[in-house]
């Protein structure tokens, strides 16, 4: 094996191998396929740096044909994400392909699978870690591709420049990856802004990328329940217009759903109904294709806002209002997540389901990493109407049921043997007490006498093991016990599950939110709202203030994410009609500005600027002129192959010449040297020194100095003087 | 590929399927610029061996400037009527050399009038090439065959014979004393020891080896066939070339050139260059020479050695 065959050979290993670290990095690969990855790529690099691997085609053919078979089989019959099938297949035919002996095809195969895993890290790549592979992907594909091709062209050449000069070879191969990663991000940065988005989705279903398991169900058991809090996996960020918390608390909420049921172990939502709200779909009318555009879906009617204003006395400031922008990540819930009391919805879905106890949804063939709008009311009514029972029923208010009578009663249904609780109530507040008095009391009740954990071992009555055994356990239980003490008091309740975000990210001003975030609270119907009550004990919340320096770390590494998810995945076609409006704006107010400008400059300085500019004009054609001069001279050097410097050279010529030694066509300058060195001996030391200098100037281009000029004059004299 | 990519982009509206679109155009471009600066400002020259003979193997120079005065050229691949041959690396104001075997299998005047040079350098995406003029060219001598017959008769092969005056030979004619402009080369040590003092050899000047060839008349080539011409020919230059390897001075006369004996080796390149060229059919009419006094017909002696 030479030398350019080893450098091929690892090469292309190192760029296989950095391709399959890649798709690892995405973090969407099996955990089998990332440790064959991590394990088999350097035991069979080193046993291919050995020469012991096995040389069989037809072998390797047949277990790429069951990888094939393996994962067709996979995509029609377990139903598994096409993109990760399609990952771990060129996962396990690259490493079918370090397996066995290699030529030089198979070297250009890996190098185009290399290439392929790239595009599906693409597919399945979620955060900025992308970047840094795709920006090293093109420095070694582009050496690589280098190298092949030079060895391809060595391997069809019968005759080659014997290889002297390897270092400055690889150096010219680097500085040429280099600029070609210049172009490539130049291309691709031009292509990303510049080319329109269509997403004409022609088998857009077919190619659906993984959903995430994050553990956020639509039913809470609370038996079961308890995994998701350990998760700090990140499922959403939320940047907020308004800074201002809910309630004062300074916590957001983010709701999913109410949860009416609850059999004693877990809760559902039960029956419900909701309104579909339906929007066209269709941008296209030519190509009746379905492209996914940005809808806004007005959840509060104007008939609700009159309603508040005059039954509730609110106000509905704009102030009032919370602008919230989500970025989601993929997950197992077609729920869309949003401060309460939504006031409207803009998202990239054509349907969006509004149930009656105010959770939305998106459809479910939408269930991927989605970023929506949403603007939530933050204002609530005066406590004195919330004290005022029951709104009238002949009142449609919003974040109400529409069918009251079904909505109560189903919220005040209680489990068997509830007559415990009941009797706690009574010990909490008086019965005399006002709906909203008893909440308040029941809600610091829990909070004072009940401690947070997660370490729950629960029994088979896990709400009266809470409230009468341990008094211990995390969101669920404290909800469920506040729901369940005012129903026990007549008062409507429920349970709101969700998520609460207060990670705030200083760098990138947004929230974080993660998987062990989620959160359930407790919603109770007073003076006709379903007022919001959270009687879990904050444990343990984040703290800005105390950060660690890895937590930071962590926390700019999560900027670019989001950075990165709503800049470049989330850059969409209303965005790049945006960026050219605003590109176009504001150089037209540039243009605007510099004409104000300058003509203020003008009037401040009474220069002659007519005679100015063209005495300056003149002053830069003549200095064009003796520039183009100057490289005009060098070009006329370059095409005639002689420059003034070899007339010293001419000269020796027409001197020999005349004595009978005339330079013959197709004769190097040291051949007719030789040549004539015999008969003109005394003079040879001349002419050598004269050809050496002619060759350096004419062929090394080595600029002759003022030793190496008085030589030419000096051995010239001398050769005029013999020849004479 | 590129195109299919462009497509899944614009199908599944992935920002970061257009970032690889945008990625391969990048390549494609970087392609076709590296490959264009490696083929800019490229200049060739072949250079020729002072002696080529039909049927010897022999190494045909050629030579690759590269005159850009910062950007190296890589991979190019050079394309002649001959071989194949390939420069990995030729930095830049600085030139490359590449010897190409080669063994021509007839005498005569050969030229290049051009030569490819083509690149795939960096990425193989694109085939490149120009063609650079040249028109050099170079003759090939007749073969040389030193293994056939080769018998003059009436030349002397012997032993030169003695001049009767002191000279350039091998036979002794004196002992001297060493006196100024004597060369070096020529003081016996041996005798100076012996007399203390410094004692000069002499040696007797041996007359000239000499052979002078005639073509003869042009109507017995003509007549000649053409594997027979051909044979002859060669014949010739075997003849002159043995000769002048053992000295002789060699004498040349024919229709076009007439030359003395002489043991210059420019002379020599001039009647194997005229062998080269020779043909009987196609040469202009001239003067026929006289013949020459004591000269020998080569087609004469070729049919002895036949």
């Amino acid at each position: 094996m030479t030398r350019w065959d080893r450098v091929l050979r690892d090469s292309v290993w190192a760029l296989c191998g950095f391709s399959l670290c890649a798709l690892i990095l995405t973090r969407e690969l099996e955990n089998f396929a990332a440790a064959a990855i991590l394990t088999l790529t350097p035991l069979l690099y080193y046993f291919d740096r050995k020469e012991r691997l096995p040389a069989s085609t037809w072998a390797m053919n047949a277990l790429i044909l069951i990888d094939f078979a393996f994962a067709a089989g996979r995509f029609f019959y377990l139903k598994d994400s096409f993109l990760l099938i399609v990952a771990d297949f060129l996962v396990f035919f690259m490493i079918l392909k370090f397996a066995f002996k290699k030529d030089r095809n198979d070297f250009l195969q890996m190098i185009y699978l290399s290439f392929f895993i790239l595009l599906s890290c693409s597919t399945l790549s979620l955060d900025f870690s992308f970047l840094a592979s795709f920006i090293l992907y093109i420095l070694i594909v582009s050496w690589t591709l280098s190298v092949y091709q030079l060895s391809l062209s060595q391997a069809s050449s019968d005759v080659l420049q014997p290889q002297e000069n390897l270092p400055e070879i690889f150096q010219r191969l680097r500085h040429n990856a280099w600029m070609t990663l210049t172009l490539a991000l130049v291309f691709a940065f031009i292509i990303f802004a510049f080319f329109p988005r269509m997403s004409v989705a022609v088998f857009q279903g077919a190619f659906l990328g993984p959903v995430h398991q994050t553990g956020f169900t639509e039913q809470v058991n609370l038996q079961q329940s308890g995994k998701i809090f350990r998760d700090p996996a990140v499922v959403m960020r939320v940047q907020v217009k308004s800074a201002q918390g809910q309630n004062g608390r300074g916590f957001l909420y983010l709701r999913g759903q109410a949860l009416s049921n609850f059999d004693g172990k877990s809760w559902t939502a039960g029956e419900r109904q909701a309104a579909q709200m339906v929007k066209e779909n269709f941008k296209s009318k030519i190509l009746q294709m379905g492209r996914s555009t940005s809808n806004r879906f007005q959840i509060l009617s104007p008939d609700d806002r009159k309603a508040m204003k005059t039954f509730a006395r609110m106000k509905l400031a704009e102030s009032d209002f919370l602008k919230q922008t989500i970025f989601m990540e993929s997950m197992d819930t077609s729920l869309l997540f949003s401060a309460p009391w939504a006031e409207s919805v803009t998202a990239k879905i054509p349907r969006l389901a509004v149930y009656q106890d105010g959770t939305l949804s998106r459809p479910s063939e939408f269930k991927g990493r989605i970023s929506y709008e949403v603007t939530s009311l933050i204002e609530r009514p005066p406590t004195a109407v919330l004290q005022t029972g029951p709104a009238p029923k002949d009142l449609q208010l919003p974040y109400d049921s529409k069918s009251q009578d079904e909505e109560i009663s189903k919220n005040l249904e209680l489990p068997e043997n509830s007559q415990k609780i009941s009797d706690l109530a009574l010990r909490i507040f008086s019965a005399r007490d006002l709906p909203h008095a008893k909440a308040a009391k029941t809600e610091k009740y829990l909070r004072e006498n009940y401690k947070y954990t997660l370490d729950l071992k629960a029994g088979d009555d896990p709400l009266n093991d809470f409230l009468f055994g341990s008094k211990e356990g995390h969101c669920e239980y404290f909800a469920s016990a506040m729901v369940m003490i005012l129903r026990s008091q007549g008062i409507p309740a429920r349970m709101a599950t969700g998520f609460l975000m207060d990670e705030k990210n200083s760098s990138g001003d947004y929230y974080t939110v993660r998987a062990q975030d989620a959160h359930a609270w407790v919603e109770a119907l007073l003076g006709g709202f379903w007022v919001q009550f959270d009687p879990t004990p904050r444990a343990s919340r984040f703290d800005l203030e105390k950060l660690s320096v890895w937590q930071k770390v962590r926390q700019k590494a999560d900027y670019l994410n989001f950075l990165w998810i709503s800049n470049v995945l989330g850059y969409d076609q209303e965005l790049q009609e945006d960026a050219a409006r605003k590109v176009i704006q504001k150089s037209s107010r540039l243009s605007i500005q510099v004409d104000h400008d300058l003509s203020d400059l003008r009037r401040k300085i009474s220069v002659p600027w007519k005679k100015t500019l063209m005495y300056f004009f003149m002053v830069a054609a003549v200095g064009g002129l003796w520039a183009a001069k100057k490289i005009l001279k060098s070009r006329t050097i370059n095409l005639r192959g002689k420059g003034p410097e070899d007339k010293f050279y001419d000269e020796m010529l027409k001197l020999l010449e005349r004595k009978g030694f005339p330079k013959e066509e197709g004769e190097t300058p040291h051949e007719y040297r030789l040549r004539i060195n015999g008969d003109l001996n005394e003079i040879s030391s001349a002419v050598l020194a004269l050809t050496e200098l002619f060759c350096a100037s004419r062929y090394g281009h080595v600029p002759l100095d003022s030793s190496q000029q008085n030589t030419i004059k000096t051995s010239l004299k001398n050769l005029r003087l013999y020849l004479k | 590929m590129t195109l299919g990519l462009g497509f899944g982009a614009m199908n599944t509206g992935n920002n970061l399927v257009y970032l690889v679109f945008g990625m391969m155009l990048g390549l494609i471009t970087a392609s076709g610029v590296l490959s264009e600066m490696s083929l800019r400002g490229l200049e060739t020259e072949w250079l020729f061996p002072s002696d080529l003979f039909a049927g010897q193997p022999a190494t045909l120079r050629f030579i690759l400037k590269n005159l850009k005065k910062n950007l190296p050229s890589v991979g190019l691949e050079i394309e002649t009527a001959y071989k194949k041959g390939f420069f990995l690396y030729v930095p830049a104001g600085s030139h490359e050399i590449l010897d190409i075997p080669f063994t021509p299998n007839a005498r005569g005047k050969f030229t290049f009038q051009e030569t490819k040079i083509e690149t795939k350098f960096p990425f193989g995406f694109f085939r490149k090439w120009m063609f650079r003029e040249s028109s050099q060219s170079f003759v090939v001598y007749p073969k040389i065959n030193l293994d056939r017959r080769l018998e003059t008769p009436g030349v002397p092969a012997e032993k030169n014979r003695s001049a009767q005056e002191k000279g350039r030979g091998d036979a002794y004619w004196q002992i001297r004393d060493f006196s100024h402009g004597d060369s070096p080369r020529q003081i016996s040590w041996k005798v100076s020891a012996k007399q203390s003092r410094l004692m000069v050899r002499e040696t007797e000047r041996e007359t000239d080896k000499k052979i002078f060839l005639s073509m003869g008349k042009k109507s017995r080539w003509t007549a000649l066939s053409k594997e027979d011409l051909e044979d002859a020919i060669s014949f010739a230059a075997s003849l002159i070339w043995k000769n002048f390897q053992e000295n002789f001075a060699v004498g040349f006369i024919s229709d076009h050139l007439s030359v003395m004996p002489s043991r210059n080796r420019r002379q020599l390149k001039d009647i194997l260059e005229y062998l080269a060229l020779f043909d009987p059919a196609s040469q202009a009419s001239s003067k026929p020479h006289a013949p020459a006094p004591g000269s020998l017909d080569i087609l004469d002696l070729w049919k002895i050695n036949r």
